[in-house]
């Protein structure tokens, strides 16, 4: 158990490479894990707060006094530290700087100079994203911006600068693009084609782009605009923007359009612009109008199956048919649907394992547009008024991230609440996506399979049992591999489905029966 | 030798009494209802400042912080240790920093010449403490927990004056004052360096400090916080004054020497300081910078 303390020196001074001396060697002490000694400034103690230096001692330190303060194994490790340090500041001082190590600077003037770069990517906290795109739209680069909790504000001025120079800034939290067949972000390794995507939602394009790569069709961009862009006050600058490139790009035979519900007047105006964009244009905006798509001469989609299984149809030829009310398309490379014999015996199995007070669906969500769809096809699937008494959450949400990864990245969000989950005793399925990719967590189905084996031992042993519903958005040519992700999977007891939206109704068709007894649907 | 500055000072204090405030070697600090007054015996000319021979160590004439003192325009006195310090035989010095408008132009030509080569002098002989890592280029994130949280800053800084916007430059500022070590810590002391830069090319973003200093003294040192808002005013220590004029005059064989007295003021405030005059000198003059 690790102990933080410190001591105040009142209006005290000592230069400042005397103190990262001293700071130094108090570190190297025995069961000391760090220290800090500086002014206790404001800006001072944030630093030693984001360090976990901060103690209540130092709370009534003012800037023009030194706070030495101290991590250690235990209170008598704390003390010796900060006796020592006590008596180095009584003493003489000592001199000179030590040698640093150098290595290489890595800079956007670099990046420019030698590569020729015509793109950064920015991934700093927030706070700092926007000057760092401003320099790098200053530079003439493209932006993809990775950073989330940047305000609105800044984003309207971000895109304004990159439409009058003839840029495109992807974001903020743009979590996915595909360039030239180069993945930034969490995008996946998908085959290239003639297909152009475009999205205002990280994880729909990398559903889309993905369902398109098993349907054996390619992407030729897949390009984020981050999920504010069709937001009223951004005004879909940069769906716009995107939609020029890519009605401009050689490579691009037709465009897909995915974000989640725009508003009402961006959306008009993308639709009007995508309808003399002299290209076929499918357009899977979640929630939408698809009369208003038919009739601006564009195909509507209302799932991402939907949208990827009709773009590939269309890149390689194929027939294009709709098999139900969501728009779930089947084609000859689809994975089993929903009502295959597979599925349909997997359902059977988790509603005979249910006691009649488990009726809810729990959706622990890593990507933010999945889980929009998941509430989408449950309100179709179980009537809207019904699906609002389930859970859909999205851990990926601003909410739960800031100052902690991504749950894509760090699957410890997602496992505690998994755990909590699982000790509900109305969870009848826990539904949830697996998303691959570059920049994902190396195995996020092994660290997600060893938190349901613990959640349902926990459960077996109040007797009771739930069922896990989930599908993986990825590519067997991921550094994850689909095909290993979904084993693991597989061998922790998941019902697995091809795509979110299939999951999302296996799920509904678990509880359906549970929730009516319930007396929880009608 | 007195900065024009103090009795300005002396005078808005006069309301409330002087009392020192710290004691070292060769500096007195003395707290006034305006900010710190300055008594050195070396190191040029303070905008808050007076330069003055008290012998080799000022901590043994008897003076104690919270001894009361007071002031005139003839004279400084802490009676309780018998000091008196008269004006009448001090010289008087401006510590405004301003370029003749004719020469401005002359000046960042001259610097856009000299930039990258000064750069690589300062990098060679930079301290490692402070932010001297920013400006020795050495700098991985997560080596120095101060550094790393000034960088961004700094960028966004830069960004902010390269755009001139005072208002998002004096945000970024906010972020930097009070951060690092050092009785002025070093985000205070970079600040500094900036603002002189811009204030000697007379560009319109000089004063941008001024946005940021609002309840300056609950946020860093007290000498910093009057640094700062001689700063903002456009009032700086005379060394600055003699380090830019050698940056921008017409004698490259100077530099090599300047960068050599800059980098040796204190611990790390020096480093700091020649840090923010190169930002701000490259900022001022439209040169490329790359603090990424």
């Amino acid at each position: 158990m690790s102990t933080v303390n410190a001591r105040i020196f009142p209006n005290s001074y000592r230069d400042s490479v005397e103190l990262m001396q001293i700071a130094a060697e108090i570190e190297s002490l025995p069961g000391i894990d760090r220290a800090g000694l500086v002014m206790a400034t404001p800006a001072n103690r944030e630093v030693l707060a984001a360090a976990g230096l901060l103690s209540e001692a130092t709370a009534s330190a003012g800037p023009n006094d030194l706070v030495v303060a101290v991590a250690a194994d235990d209170e008598g490790a704390a003390t010796q530290a900060l006796e020592r340090a006590a008596e180095r500041l009584a003493g003489p001082g000592t001199e000179g700087p030590s040698e640093t190590t150098r290595t290489d600077a890595r800079t956007l003037a670099e990046g420019v100079a030698e590569i020729g770069a015509n793109l950064a990517l920015i991934s700093t906290p927030g706070t700092y994203a926007t000057a760092e795109a401003l320099k790098a739209l200053k530079r003439g680069l493209n932006v993809f911006l990775f950073s989330d909790n940047v305000p609105v504000e800044d984003e309207i001025e971000l895109k304004s600068m990159a439409r009058a120079r003839g840029l495109l800034v992807m974001g903020p939290d743009c979590g996915t693009a595909i360039l030239d067949g180069v993945p930034l972000g969490f995008a996946n390794a998908v085959r290239r084609g003639t297909i152009g995507l475009i999205g205002a939602s990280g994880t729909g394009l990398q559903q889309v782009s993905c369902l398109i790569d098993r349907y054996g069709a390619g992407v030729s961009q897949a390009i984020g605009v981050g999920g504010r862009d069709l937001d009223e006050r951004v005004g879909g600058e940069m769906m716009l923007a995107a939609l020029e490139r890519l009605g401009a790009d050689p490579g691009t035979a037709l465009i897909v359009l995915i974000s989640k519900p725009p508003s009402a007047s961006v959306a008009e105006l993308v639709l009007t612009a995508a309808g003399h964009v002299g290209k076929p244009v499918i357009i899977n905006f979640l929630g939408g109008d698809p009369a208003k798509v038919t009739a601006a001469g564009l195909i509507p989609a209302a799932t991402f199956e939907a949208a990827a299984a009709t773009a590939s149809a269309m890149a390689l030829g194929r027939p294009v048919s709709s098999d139900d009310a969501l728009g779930i398309v089947a084609t000859d490379q689809g994975a089993g649907p929903a009502g295959d014999d597979t599925s349909s015996r997997a359902v059977h199995d988790a509603q005979a394992s249910l006691v009649p007070a488990q009726w809810r669906i729990r959706g622990l969500y890593s990507g933010g547009s999945l889980a929009g769809e998941a509430k989408l096809v449950l309100g179709a699937s179980l009537g809207v008024v019904a699906a609002k008494l389930h859970e859909i959450v999205d851990l990926g949400d601003d909410e739960y991230t800031v100052g902690r990864p991504h749950p894509m990245i760090d699957p410890r969000l997602r496992n505690e609440h998994l755990a909590a989950a699982a000790a509900d005793p109305s969870t009848a399925v826990i539904l949830l996506d697996v998303v691959l990719g570059y920049g994902a967590n190396a195995d996020p189905a092994g660290a997600l399979a060893s938190a349901i084996r613990t959640a349902r031992d926990d459960a077996a042993r109040a007797d009771r049992r739930f069922a896990v519903v989930a599908s993986v958005c990825g590519t067997s040519s991921d550094p994850q591999d689909l095909v290993v992700q979904e084993r693991r999977l597989a061998e922790a007891g998941v019902i697995l489905a091809p795509s979110n939206a299939r999951a999302a109704v296996l799920a509904a068709r678990i509880v359906a029966p549970a929730a009516v007894a319930a007396g929880m649907h009608p | 030798m007195i900065s024009d500055a103090v009795p300005r000072r002396i005078s808005r204090a006069a309301v409330e009494p002087l009392r020192v405030q710290s004691i070292y070697r060769s500096v007195i600090n003395i707290t006034t209802a305006d900010g710190l007054l300055t008594v050195a015996g070396e190191g040029g000319g303070l905008p808050n400042g007076i330069v003055a021979d008290l012998g080799p160590d000022w901590r043994a004439i008897g003076l104690h912080p919270g001894m009361v003192a007071d002031a005139s325009d003839a004279k400084l006195r802490v009676p309780d240790a018998g000091l008196e310090i008269e004006f009448a035989g001090a010289s008087r010095w401006s510590p405004r920093l301003a370029a003749p408008a004719e020469l401005v132009d002359v000046a960042a030509a001259r610097w856009t010449r000299r930039a990258a080569a000064t750069r690589a002098v300062a990098r060679a002989r930079a301290s490692a403490g402070g932010f001297g890592p920013l400006l020795r280029e050495d700098v991985p994130y997560g080596r120095d927990r101060y550094v790393d949280v000034a960088r961004p800053a700094l960028a966004a800084l830069i960004v902010a004056l390269e755009i001139g916007d005072r208002r998002r430059a004096a945000e970024a500022a906010t972020r930097l004052i009070g951060l690092g070590s050092g009785l002025t810590p070093s985000g205070d002391d970079v600040l500094v360096g900036i603002e002189a830069a811009l204030h000697a090319l007379a560009r319109p973003t000089a004063g941008f400090v001024a946005l940021a200093t609002g309840g300056v003294e609950a946020r860093t040192t007290a000498l910093a916080a009057t640094l700062l808002r001689h700063a903002a005013a456009g009032e700086f220590a005379e060394r600055l004054h003699v380090l830019l004029a050698t940056l921008m005059g017409s004698d490259d064989e100077a530099i090599p020497a300047a960068i050599d007295r800059a980098v040796a003021w204190g611990a790390t405030s020096g480093t700091d300081c020649l840090l923010g005059v190169l930002i701000g000198l490259d900022v001022a003059a439209g040169v490329h910078r790359a603090l990424d």
